[in-house]
C-alpha cells in the first residue's frame, strides 16, 4: 500500500478497535454468565457433550426417584414380613401350648380364639399399603391384596422399577408368595390364612394331629417368610448400594458439564485483563495518529 | 515571437493553477465522501515545435503550459478484485447471519430447551409408572407431552417465520437491485453524452461506481467497461446494464424443494428476468445467501428437526400401542397423533388427550396396576437412534456449521476490508498529499503572478524609456 489516505485509515484504525472491542465484549460476556459454552457454536463439541452429559444427569435424577420409591415399597414390604414373622411365631407359641395336652375345653377355645386373632391381624398385615396402594396384589387394582375371608384379589404381577441405567428391581412381593398358596380343599396346607383359621378349628376341637402338623406347617411358613425377607433386605441394600455408586458419578458428570461449559476465571480475567490492557493502547495510539496532519504544520 | 506572448505565458501558468487549485479544493472537500475518486489535473507544456523543419528554425521556448484534463485515479483491476470480494463477502455474511438466527431457535445447551423438555417428558413416564392407579401424576404426562409439543411448535415456527423474513428481504433488496440498475443505467446514458460533448463527468462515475458495488455486494453481478465511459452489468452471464439499458429481475415462487427436502411440502423461491422469465444463475453475494437460506438451510434445520418429532413419535406410539390404560377398552392406543407428524404439527392423539387413565402404562399382558410399560417408554430416553440422540446430533452440526460460516464471514470480511482499502489507498484522498499539492499550487501560482510582474515592468521599460533619449 503505497498511499495511506484519510478514509482508508480512519476505516482501518476503526476495524482494529472493533475487533478489540469485540474481544473485550466476548469475554466480558463469558464472565458475567461464567460460562465459556454458551451457544452450540461456541464450540460444538463441548455443547453435544455437556448436551448429552445433561440428560444423563437428568435420568440420573429421575433414577433417583425411582430408587427413592423402590425404598419405600421394600421398605414397607420388609416391616410387613417382619410382624408376618411375629405373627406365625405368636401362633406356633399358641399351638405348643394347645399341643401340651394339659388344657381344659374353655382354655382351649380361648387359644383357639387367639389363634384367630392371629389370623386377624395377619390379614390387615397383608393389605399394608404404599399410598393407597396394596404392596401384596401384584398388579392388579383394588384398594385390598385380601377380603375379609382371606380370598387372594391380586395377581401375580410385580412392581418392577428402574433404579440405575439398566437395572430394574421387582420391588413387590404377591400375596402367595409371602402367605402361601390357598388351597380350599385341604385349608390345613393353604394359605396362612386357611392354615390358622383350620388350626383354631383343631385346637377348639382337640385334635393332636393337626396339632402337631400345624407346628411343621407353621414352621415352613414361617422359613419361607423369612426367606422372602431376606430377600428383600438384600434388595433394599441393593438399591442403596446403587444410589451411592450413581451419587457419586453424579458429582463427576456434574463437574464434567462444569468443566465443558464454565470459564476458568483466572483465564478469563487475566484475557480481560490483557485485552483491555490492549483496547487502551490501541486508543490512545489510534487517537495520536488521527490527530494530526500535515495542517498543523503548515503556517 | 511577440513580446506579449511571455505575458500570456505568465497567464497560462496562473489560469492552470488556478484551476489546480480547484481540483485540489474539490478533493479536500469529498475527502470524506464514500465512493469519491481522487481527481489530478493533468498539465502539459504548451507550444513550441511540434517536429522541427529541415531548413526552418523556431526560437520558441514554448507557450506556457495546458491544461489537457482532469484524471480519476482509479484502477480498474482493484475495482475488479474489490467487486469480486464484495460478491463473495454479501454471501458468507447473510449465510453466517442466517445460521445465527437458526441457532437463536435452538438456545442448546439450557435448562429451557428442547433438550430439558425431553429429559421432563420421559421423566414423567417414569414418575407415573411407578404409581399407575393416580391419575395426577398420569396427568403430568400429559402436561409434559403438551410442553413438549408446543416447544417443538415454537422452535418450527421460529424456523417458518425466519423463512418468512428472509422472503421479505430478499423482494426489498431485489427492488433496490432494480431501481439501481435502472439508475446506473441513466448515470451511463448521462456519461457517455457528457464524455462526448467534452464535459466533465467525474462526479457522475463515481456516482454509478458506488451503485454498481452496491449491486455486486447483492448479487455478485459482475462488470465491464467501455471506452465511451459506460458501464455493463452482468448476472449469471445475461446483462443486467447494457449502456443506457437496464433488466429488471423479480422473485418468483418456484415449485417444491428439491429432495430429500420435497415432504416439507414448501416451495422454493427463485429469481427470474423480468422479461423472459429466465431463471438467474450464478447468484452471489447478499441475495445468493438469502436464497441459500430460504431454498437450503433453514428447510435443511426444519427437516431435521421434523425427523426428531417423527422418531418421538414412532417411538413412544410403537411402544403405547402394545400395553393397556386403566379401561378395559384402553387397548391398542397411539400416544402421540399419527398422521402428518412434523415439528409443527405434532400432538397427542384424540385417544388420550384429556383422558389420563387411558395412557398405557401397563405391559399387554400386565394387570391394570402394571407400570413396566411406562418405565421401557422412559428409557427410550437412553435410545442411540432415539429423538434425545438426533437432536443432540442436529444441535452439534448446526454448532459446527455457524462457527463455520462464523469464520468464513469474519476472514472474508477481513480480506474485503483489506482489498477495499488497497483501492481507497489509489482512489481515495489524503489531506497531507492535497495540503502538499496545494502549497505547491500556490507557489507556483504566486511565481507566475511573479513572471507575469517582470514581464510587466519589462514592457514599461520598453514602452515608457525607450525611445526617450536625449530628452
Amino acid at each position: 500500500m503505497n498511499r495511506v489516505t484519510s478514509f482508508s485509515a480512519s476505516t482501518l484504525m476503526l476495524s482494529n478497535l472493533f475487533d478489540s472491542q469485540r474481544a473485550l465484549i466476548a469475554t466480558q460476556r463469558q464472565i458475567a454468565s461464567g460460562k465459556k459454552v454458551q451457544k452450540a457454536s461456541d464450540g460444538p463439541a463441548e455443547a453435544v457433550a455437556s448436551l448429552d452429559t445433561r440428560s444423563k444427569l437428568r435420568r440420573s435424577a429421575q433414577l433417583d426417584r425411582n430408587a427413592n420409591r423402590a425404598k419405600e415399597w421394600l421398605q414397607a414390604a420388609d416391616q410387613s414380613t417382619q410382624s408376618v414373622i411375629d405373627g406365625v411365631n405368636q401362633a406356633r407359641g399358641l399351638l405348643v401350648q394347645a399341643n401340651s395336652g394339659a388344657l381344659d375345653g374353655p382354655a382351649r377355645q380361648a387359644i383357639a380364639n387367639q389363634i384367630l386373632s392371629v389370623r386377624d391381624s395377619l390379614l390387615g398385615t397383608s393389605n399394608t399399603s404404599v399410598l393407597g396402594r396394596p404392596i401384596f396384589s401384584g398388579t392388579a387394582a383394588g384398594a385390598s391384596a385380601y377380603d375379609s375371608a382371606g380370598t387372594y384379589l391380586g395377581d401375580a404381577g410385580g412392581v418392577i422399577l428402574p433404579v440405575s441405567p439398566g437395572v430394574t428391581v421387582r420391588v413387590s412381593r404377591t400375596g402367595p408368595e409371602v402367605f402361601g398358596i390357598s388351597n380350599p380343599g385341604d385349608p390345613a396346607n393353604g394359605d396362612l390364612f386357611q392354615m390358622l383359621t383350620s388350626l383354631s378349628a383343631s385346637v377348639a376341637s382337640n385334635n393332636t394331629t393337626a396339632i402337631a402338623n400345624g407346628l411343621n406347617s407353621l414352621d415352613v411358613a414361617s422359613t419361607r417368610v423369612q426367606g422372602v425377607q431376606v430377600e428383600l433386605g438384600s434388595r433394599l441394600n441393593q438399591v442403596e448400594d446403587l444410589r451411592t455408586a450413581a451419587t457419586g458419578l453424579d458429582n463427576e458428570l456434574t463437574s464434567f458439564v462444569s468443566q465443558l461449559e464454565d470459564i476458568d476465571y483466572a483465564e478469563a480475567s487475566i484475557a480481560l485483563k490483557s485485552q483491555e490492557a490492549s483496547y487502551q493502547a490501541a486508543l490512545q495510539v489510534t487517537a495520536k495518529i488521527i490527530q494530526p496532519s500535515l495542517l498543523d504544520f503548515l503556517r | 515571437m511577440s513580446d506579449f506572448a511571455a505575458l500570456q505565458t505568465a497567464l497560462s501558468g496562473l489560469m492552470a493553477h488556478r484551476r489546480a487549485m480547484e481540483v485540489i479544493g474539490h478533493n479536500i472537500a469529498n475527502a470524506n465522501t464514500a465512493g469519491f475518486t481522487r481527481r489530478r489535473i493533468d498539465l502539459q507544456p504548451a507550444g513550441g515545435a511540434a517536429a522541427g523543419g529541415v531548413w526552418a528554425r523556431s526560437t520558441s521556448t514554448g507557450d506556457g503550459v495546458n491544461v489537457n484534463g482532469v484524471t480519476r485515479m482509479r484502477e480498474d483491476f482493484l475495482d475488479l478484485r474489490v467487486r469480486r470480494e464484495l460478491s463473495t463477502n454479501g454471501t458468507t455474511d447473510q449465510v453466517s447471519n442466517i445460521l445465527n438466527r437458526i441457532e437463536q431457535t435452538m438456545p442448546e445447551p439450557s435448562d429451557t430447551g428442547l433438550a430439558a423438555k425431553l429429559s421432563a417428558f420421559w421423566g414423567s413416564w417414569d414418575d407415573a409408572a411407578a404409581r399407575p392407579d393416580d391419575l395426577s401424576v398420569r396427568s403430568a404426562v400429559l402436561q409434559q407431552a403438551d410442553s413438549l409439543a408446543g416447544t417443538f411448535h415454537t422452535t418450527a415456527q421460529q424456523l417458518l417465520d425466519l423463512r418468512d423474513q428472509l422472503g421479505s428481504d430478499t423482494q426489498i433488496v431485489v427492488e433496490q437491485v432494480n431501481a439501481d440498475s435502472a439508475r446506473v443505467a441513466d448515470l451511463n446514458n448521462s456519461i457517455v453524452a457528457a464524455k462526448a460533448a467534452g464535459v466533465e463527468a467525474g462526479d457522475l462515475e463515481d456516482q454509478r461506481d458506488l451503485i454498481i458495488d452496491r449491486i455486486v455486494s447483492s448479487t455478485g453481478a459482475t462488470t465491464r467497461g467501455h471506452d465511451d465511459g459506460s458501464v455493463d452489468v452482468f448476472l449469471g452471464g445475461s446483462t443486467l446494464v447494457r449502456g443506457n439499458h437496464a433488466e429488471a429481475i423479480s422473485v418468483v415462487t418456484g415449485p417444491n424443494l428439491d429432495p430429500p427436502l420435497n415432504a416439507l411440502g414448501l416451495t422454493k423461491t427463485e429469481l427470474r428476468w423480468a422479461t423472459d422469465g429466465y431463471p438467474v444463475v450464478q447468484l452471489a453475494g447478499h441475495l445468493g445467501g438469502n436464497l441459500q437460506g430460504i431454498n437450503t438451510l433453514v428447510p435443511q434445520y426444519l427437516n431435521q428437526l421434523n425427523g426428531v418429532a417423527a422418531t418421538l413419535v414412532s417411538k413412544v406410539n410403537a411402544l403405547h400401542q402394545t400395553g393397556h390404560g386403566l379401561g378395559a377398552g384402553d387397548v391398542n392406543l397411539s400416544f402421540f397423533d399419527p398422521v402428518g407428524v412434523t415439528a409443527a404439527t405434532l400432538s397427542l392423539s384424540s385417544a388420550v388427550v384429556g383422558q389420563p387413565s387411558r395412557i398405557a402404562l401397563a405391559a399387554g399382558a400386565g394387570g391394570a396396576l402394571d407400570g413396566s410399560l411406562g418405565h421401557q417408554i422412559a428409557a427410550v430416553v437412553d435410545s442411540q437412534n432415539g429423538p434425545d440422540a438426533l437432536h443432540r446430533t442436529l444441535i452439534g452440526q448446526l454448532g459446527i456449521d455457524v462457527q463455520s460460516a462464523q469464520r468464513r464471514a469474519d476472514v472474508q470480511s477481513k480480506i474485503t476490508k483489506q482489498v477495499d482499502s488497497d483501492r481507497q489507498s489509489v482512489q481515495g484522498v489524503s489531506i497531507d498529499e492535497e495540503m502538499t499539492s496545494l502549497v505547491a499550487t500556490q507557489r507556483a501560482y504566486e511565481a507566475s503572478a511573479r513572471v507575469m510582474t517582470a514581464v510587466d515592468q519589462l514592457l514599461e521599460t520598453l514602452i515608457t524609456r525607450t525611445g526617450m533619449a536625449g530628452r
